[in-house]
């Protein structure tokens, strides 16, 4: 098992292609965070995210010997599997559940050293998050890929099955559009009653 | 494509964003499932092979022996051709001896062989020995430039 953690992503996707039960284990814990970020970044819903993750690898499972290393890296080619999960779960249910930020105000509140200072940033990270899941889909994928997953044009690309032009081309109009939401939710912000006071 | 400063703004925001977000740890229990349907899957595959395997291994034998018996047959045809091209009877033959009362004949000069069917009886007052019990047997006669035999042979096709 130890030995399985020195792997390359690439052997361990060959010897799980070959049955190896140990390799499976250590390339889940190793990529199910990525996994879960992005299925979470485009769903806004941590119970999505937790099932995507799920579904990818156990795709994974059935799928391993499909994959080929000449054609993409096994990052890429894992959130193109999640990718397909996150569209027929928000299909099945399109109402994106956003994070309840009065209750995360209460427990930042409860901990933080810098209480008025910690509100504003997790709000304004709320509004980030927001804007970012209002975005229509094909925008929003883009981004979380190429700004937040930090993934190269040409990777986002074969995450997309699209040219990398494409990818450039959304990326650039993504964000424009959260850019000029983002302001409008700087303006909402500031007319808070907590902002008003620390102002 | 120039950035202007509130696309730069929303890279880095964005950057910050995906920092900010705190993945669970590992749930054992999801892991163990992924884990047993992995197990699942490769039992459910081996079971697959080996029924593929049952399956095509009599049709593999069978197919195995159809080879076989026409190499075989193949074989067989050819050295029976064979067998069939070289002479059933035994390869015999002797030197030429002196047809009887050939030397007080006029010395040889020319004349021809002629291969002929000779009566296996007739060997004998030949001087040559039958090979085996057939009734005749073939020979080979030469005749001299005045048409008498001067010596005879069996035949080296006999």
């Amino acid at each position: 098992m130890a030995a399985d953690e020195q792997l390359s992503d690439d052997e361990l996707i060959a010897r799980i292609a070959a049955g190896d039960r140990d390799a499976f284990a250590a390339l889940y814990r190793r990529r199910r965070p990525d996994i879960y970020r992005f299925a979470l970044h485009i769903s806004g819903s941590p119970a999505i995210a937790d099932d995507v993750t799920q579904d990818t690898f156990l795709a994974l499972i059935h799928d391993a010997g499909r994959y080929k290393p000449d054609r993409a890296a096994v990052v890429p080619w894992l959130l193109g599997i999640a990718r397909n999960h996150v569209r027929r779960s928000l299909d099945r249910r399109p109402t994106v559940s956003l994070p309840d930020d009065e209750s995360d105000a209460a427990h930042t509140l409860a901990v933080d050293a810098d209480p008025l200072s910690g509100i504003a940033r997790r709000q304004h990270v709320m509004a980030l998050r927001r804007a970012v899941l209002e975005l229509p889909v094909k925008y929003r994928e883009v981004l979380v890929l190429c700004d937040l997953q930090e993934l190269s044009y040409a990777d986002a690309a074969n995450v997309l099955r699209c040219a990398v032009g494409t990818v450039r081309s959304r990326l650039h109009r993504g964000r424009a559009l959260l850019a000029s939401r983002l302001r409008g939710a700087d303006e909402a912000l500031y007319r808070t009653p907590v902002a008003r006071w620390m102002l | 494509m120039t950035r202007s400063s509130g696309e730069s703004d929303a890279i880095s925001m964005l950057r910050r964003l995906g920092q900010d977000v705190e993945v669970p740890s590992a749930d054992p229990e999801a892991e163990r499932r992924l884990l047993v349907a992995f197990d699942t899957a490769w039992e459910r595959k081996r079971v697959r092979t080996l029924a593929r395997a049952r399956l095509w291994r009599p049709v593999a034998a069978a197919a195995l022996i159809g080879l076989a018996a026409t190499v075989a047959w193949t074989i067989t045809s050819r050295s029976g051709r064979l067998s069939r091209r070289a002479p059933s009877r035994p390869l015999v033959t002797t030197d030429f001896v002196l047809w009887p009362g050939a030397a007080e004949l006029p010395a040889f000069e020319s004349g021809h062989l002629l291969r002929m069917e000779m009566p296996a009886s007739a060997l004998p007052s030949l001087g040559l020995v039958a090979p085996s019990a057939q009734a005749t047997v073939q020979t080979d006669v030469l005749v001299g430039q005045d048409g008498l035999p001067r010596a005879v042979r069996l035949s080296p096709d006999f």
